[in-house]
């Protein structure tokens, strides 16, 4: 037990902040496969959620996670306009001059919260998040395993509506071909805008289920948004199921080999395990599943 | 022959016309000194002009109290002028600001600058001057390992400051007879974790401590579930932290919830004393430790503290914290050194600095005194421990300045 619980635990924590993890991938991964834009500013998004969640927190003392049904929607509403404003007039451009648009964003954005909130650094108490579940020697706070079920959740419910629904069909057809999808009368910047809203809701959701968890701080996005772009070339690009698995291969990696080897390592571990996957498995893991 | 008679008297007399004159003209009393220019380097423009303005506020309440009392008295009562050099936080204006002061002002010993990057240039521009450069509070060890003549550190190092903790631990060792031996060391991966690792690994030993887990972890890690994953497998009588307030936080709140309990937990200044970090998790860490090098209860049991910190808040309405603190000490220290040269050469300024030897009670300071080595550090300053007491850091040690007892060791538990 003395030997395997440490390892049992950190296959467990690491898992759980894979699944969050995950969901930020989700979301790049959907503006990708959709939109073919590589959306430099996804992690500005999940900082945007966590301070609304601070100032909700600070005026009326909310818990993060009831914050949710105010800071979704605005994140989403966000990104619909960035998608509208911004996104949709460079469509046709080359891909260098759209990832400066959403790399200006990303300056934009962390400037602006710095502005505003100042480069402190802040963080949220949830008490009711504190207990600890103890299974033997393992060990997990209440407030890792919400945000763990709360993601997966979350990237289940896209699942159900990019595959069950009429217009979540119509977001795949998208992502297969544009043009295709546009001949057959699919309103195709519309989809955009949607497909926009809904990704920047996932990473607004991983920022409220984060809160509790770590700091926040206008350059926070940055720690995700590196780890999201591993994950989606991991899981295969424009895979929404890979980019979750990817996820939990990445926490479990960098949990386990900082067990094993220095923990300044974990993140140079995560990186050689990605690139022997691309070795063998160029297009990424789920690289030849049928794209979204 | 007459002739030359004539010639050598003639020239008898100029000479001794001469002589007379030229005693006349340069013996008559030096001219008196009025004005005692003090140079003074800190960055008064940019992201760190509180704390230099703080600084000089500090010298200058010193330097206006001596003026008004008469001046520096074996200078014939010359009063001292602080003529200051914006550093602006960069290495090379602060050179050229010291350059300025030396060349252009005459100052006769620069006070100075804060940011150790900057002491380093500015102290360079001294030393080809042959001018005293007093720093009152730069902690990088290398700064008085260069070899300068014209140096004078007054504030212990990091080495002094990080091998301290090791002390305090032996001695707590002695004092409350426990067995602590195992040391975790926890840092992040910039130079001030990565000193203060090697540090404490290169001295753990003579202080009888044994290191049995050498963590170093990436800084603003957003999970460090597996580091301490691993302080709680290698299970040591002490973790020492040195990290900046995210990870500090981060670490508390994961060995809350994993339940690693070590005996002692002490952390390297940094995050783990910074106000956001006590906002987040302060009740939790209840008990720990942190190094220090001032502490605002000091004025409660050392006089010299108290007097300065009085007469500090009674001009500028706030505490005084380590760092204004420093460079009120050096700015009494500077005060001293002059009346003890009774010149304002360069040469007799230096040999008075050399020959400094402050008892204890005099430093507004928690150090047994100011003495320099060759080297041109203070010898007999040190750092402090504190320790988090309901909620607010008390001084524990060194002993003859704690105000409080030490408490919670061993660690009690999260659960309180």
């Amino acid at each position: 037990m003395t030997e395997l619980g440490p390892v049992l635990q950190a296959l467990i924590s690491g898992a759980l902040i894979g699944a969050v993890y995950g969901l930020v991938a989700v979301g790049l991964n959907l503006i990708y496969g959709v939109v073919h834009v590589i959306n430099f500013a996804h992690g500005e998004f999940l900082m945007l959620s966590m301070y609304i969640a601070l100032l909700m927190n600070a005026l009326m003392g909310t818990n993060p996670f009831f914050a949710l049904p105010v800071a979704v929607p605005i994140v989403m509403l966000t990104g619909l306009l960035v998608q509208r404003y911004l996104i949709n007039r460079t469509i046709d451009a080359p891909i260098l001059i759209q990832s400066f648009v959403t790399f200006g964003l990303l300056l934009v954005m962390q400037n602006g919260v710095m502005l505003i909130f100042g480069p402190n650094y802040y963080s949220i108490r949830v008490t009711e998040l504190e207990g600890v579940l103890e299974f033997g020697y393992v060990r997990v706070s209440v407030g890792l395993l919400t945000a763990a079920v709360l993601s997966v959740l979350t990237i289940l419910g896209l699942h159900l509506f990019l595959t069950r629904t009429y217009v979540g069909t119509a977001i795949r057809a998208i992502g297969q071909n544009r043009f295709a999808a546009q001949m057959i009368g699919i309103p195709v910047k519309r989809l955009y805008e949607l497909s926009f809203a809904i990704s920047t809701g996932l990473a607004a959701v991983a920022g409220l289920v984060l809160t509790p968890l770590i700091w926040m701080h206008p350059t926070i996005g940055e720690i995700y948004i590196l780890k999201a772009f591993i994950i989606v070339v991991l899981g295969g690009m424009g895979n929404v199921l890979g980019a979750f698995v990817g996820g939990i291969i990445i926490g479990i990696t960098e949990s386990v080999s900082a067990l094993f080897l220095m923990p300044s390592l974990k993140e140079a571990v995560a990186l050689i395990i990605f690139i022997i996957i691309l070795l063998f498995r160029p297009r990424g893991l789920f690289g030849r599943a049928v794209r979204i | 022959m007459k002739r030359s008679l004539v010639v050598a008297v003639v020239a008898v007399v100029i000479v001794a016309a001469l002589a007379v004159a030229a005693l006349t003209v340069l013996t008559p009393q030096r001219p008196r000194i009025e004005v005692v220019k003090i140079g003074v380097v800190y960055p008064l423009t940019g992201a760190l002009a509180p704390i230099g303005q703080d600084q000089v506020n500090a010298i200058k309440l010193v330097f206006d109290e001596v003026n008004a009392k008469g001046g520096i008295k074996s200078l014939g009562g010359a009063k001292l002028e602080v003529v200051l050099g914006d550093t602006k936080g960069d290495p090379r204006v602060g050179a050229d600001e010291t350059e300025r002061l030396i060349t252009v002002e005459k100052v006769v010993l620069v006070m100075g600058a804060y940011q150790s990057a900057v002491t380093e240039t500015a102290s360079m521009v001294a030393e080809r001057y042959g001018i005293p450069f007093v720093n009152p509070d730069s902690t990088s060890p290398l700064l008085t390992e260069r070899g300068l003549k014209w140096f004078f550190r007054v504030t212990p190092h990091d080495g002094i400051l990080v091998t301290g903790m090791l002390e305090f631990l032996k001695d707590l060792n002695e004092r409350k007879g426990l067995n602590l031996q195992t040391l975790t060391v926890v840092y992040e991966n910039t130079l001030f974790g990565q000193d203060t690792g090697r540090i404490i690994k290169e001295n753990a030993a003579k202080y009888g401590f044994n290191v049995i887990l050498d963590l170093q972890y990436p800084a603003r890690s957003p999970d460090l579930t597996a580091e301490v994953e691993k302080i709680r497998a290698a299970n040591a009588d002490v973790v020492l932290f040195a990290s900046y307030l995210t990870d500090a936080i981060q670490f508390t709140r994961k060995m809350k919830e994993l339940n690693v309990r070590p005996k002692v937990v002490i952390a390297n200044d940094a995050g783990h004393i910074h106000s956001d970090y006590l906002k987040a998790v302060g009740a939790d860490s209840e008990y720990f430790f942190s190094r220090e090098v001032f502490n605002p209860d000091l004025a409660a049991v050392k006089p010299a503290i108290r007097e300065a910190n009085e007469k500090f808040k009674a001009k500028y309405g706030k505490d005084m914290d380590g760092t204004i603190a420093r460079a009120y000490t050096a700015a009494l220290l500077v005060v001293d050194v002059l009346e003890r040269a009774g010149s304002i050469d360069p040469e007799s300024i230096r040999k008075a600095l050399r020959e400094t030897d402050w008892p204890e009670e005099k430093v507004p300071m928690p150090w047994r005194g100011i003495r320099f080595d060759e080297k041109g550090q203070n010898v007999l300053a040190g750092g402090l421990v504190v320790q988090l007491q309901e909620g607010v850091y008390r001084t524990v040690w060194p002993w003859n300045v704690a105000t409080v007892d030490v408490k919670g060791v061993p660690f009690p538990g999260w659960q309180r």
